[in-house]
């Protein structure tokens, strides 16, 4: 397993994340509904709005996980938000820094994922939107662009709160 | 008619209206297509704002909710008799969340291409605008 690297605006994320003011805030019926969508739309057991926080993975929306939180290090986001596009792992046995994750050979047995980061205006990519699978799965250009739609409505909810305060 | 209005003209002609009460699917809908590079998506969240689109521009397909189901066929009726600015023969699709005999028998009267149920997902709809388009061999 490749734990988690840090992103080199490690500062400056963290810093756009906190200036949110969400982190630990109560379930949104407006975050709770496209996560609803998503896990339906790709009819997957799995879905949610993740924050990368220092040390751990908050989830401000959920479907299918009993945890508020988990492992940074040990998170499929903390990769994802390295960069700008979506990331689709279609096996998780089948690459190097997921195959002895401990999300994939213990519950929940993640064998998909598909994550599209949440990038602030000003750049920083704080969390994602994504949704999983206990099987492999392939994600086409359809339904890239559809997680990318739900991705800017989440960024656009995210700074909407931010602007309201 | 000058260069730069004939161009206006024909983008508008490419676009495609749909129909949707839900905004956030609507904007889905729309946000997907842009990212996919398909012809432009004008959304009406009601029969009412369809209308008055129509009235004004001309579009290459029409796709219809069918939640305010007797607008809904009084609208489609336009389109067939030629009464908006967009050709009579243009290719249309409906989404609903039953379609009964009857209603199946006048959708088949208005030539409607596809039947949507809802709750639909989006990629559906995406892949009726393609059809719509004539990019796609589903028919």
């Amino acid at each position: 397993m490749i734990p988690a690297p840090i992103p080199h605006n490690e500062d400056d994320r963290l810093a756009a994340l906190r200036e949110l003011l969400i982190l630990n805030t109560p379930p949104e019926e407006r975050f709770d509904r496209i996560v609803a969508f998503a896990a339906k739309e790709f009819d997957m057991p799995l879905a949610s709005i993740s924050l990368v926080d220092a040390n751990h993975l908050w989830f401000k929306a959920r479907i299918g996980l009993a945890i508020e939180e988990s492992s940074r290090k040990d998170s499929f986001c903390g990769h994802a938000i390295l960069v700008d596009d979506t990331t689709v792992v279609c096996d998780t046995l089948q690459d190097q820094r997921f195959l002895d994750n401990p999300n994939v050979t213990q519950a929940p047995n993640i064998r998909f994922y598909a994550g599209a980061p949440l990038k602030l205006a000003g750049g920083q990519n704080v969390g994602t939107i994504c949704v999983f699978d206990h099987k492999p799965r392939e994600m086409d250009d359809v339904g890239l662009a559809i997680l990318s739609s739900l991705r800017d409505l989440v960024v656009e909810e995210l700074q909407r709160r931010r602007l309201d305060v | 008619m000058s260069a730069s209005v004939n161009a206006t003209f024909g983008a508008l002609q490419n676009d495609i209206l749909v129909v949707e009460q839900s905004t956030m699917v609507g904007s889905i809908i729309v946000s997907t297509a842009r990212q996919l590079k398909l012809p432009g998506v004008r959304l009406a969240t009601s029969i009412r704002a369809a209308q008055q689109l129509l009235e004004q521009h001309a579009f290459s397909a029409v796709i219809v909710s069918l939640n305010e189901e007797g607008p809904a066929l009084e609208l489609i009726q336009k389109l067939r008799d030629g009464q908006t600015k967009t050709r009579a023969d243009v290719p249309v699709a409906v989404t609903t969340t039953a379609c009964g005999h009857g209603l199946a028998k006048a959708l088949r009267d208005f030539l409607v291409r596809r039947i949507l149920l809802k709750p639909f997902k989006v990629r559906d709809v995406i892949l009726t605008i393609r059809m719509l388009q004539g990019k796609s061999d589903i028919q």
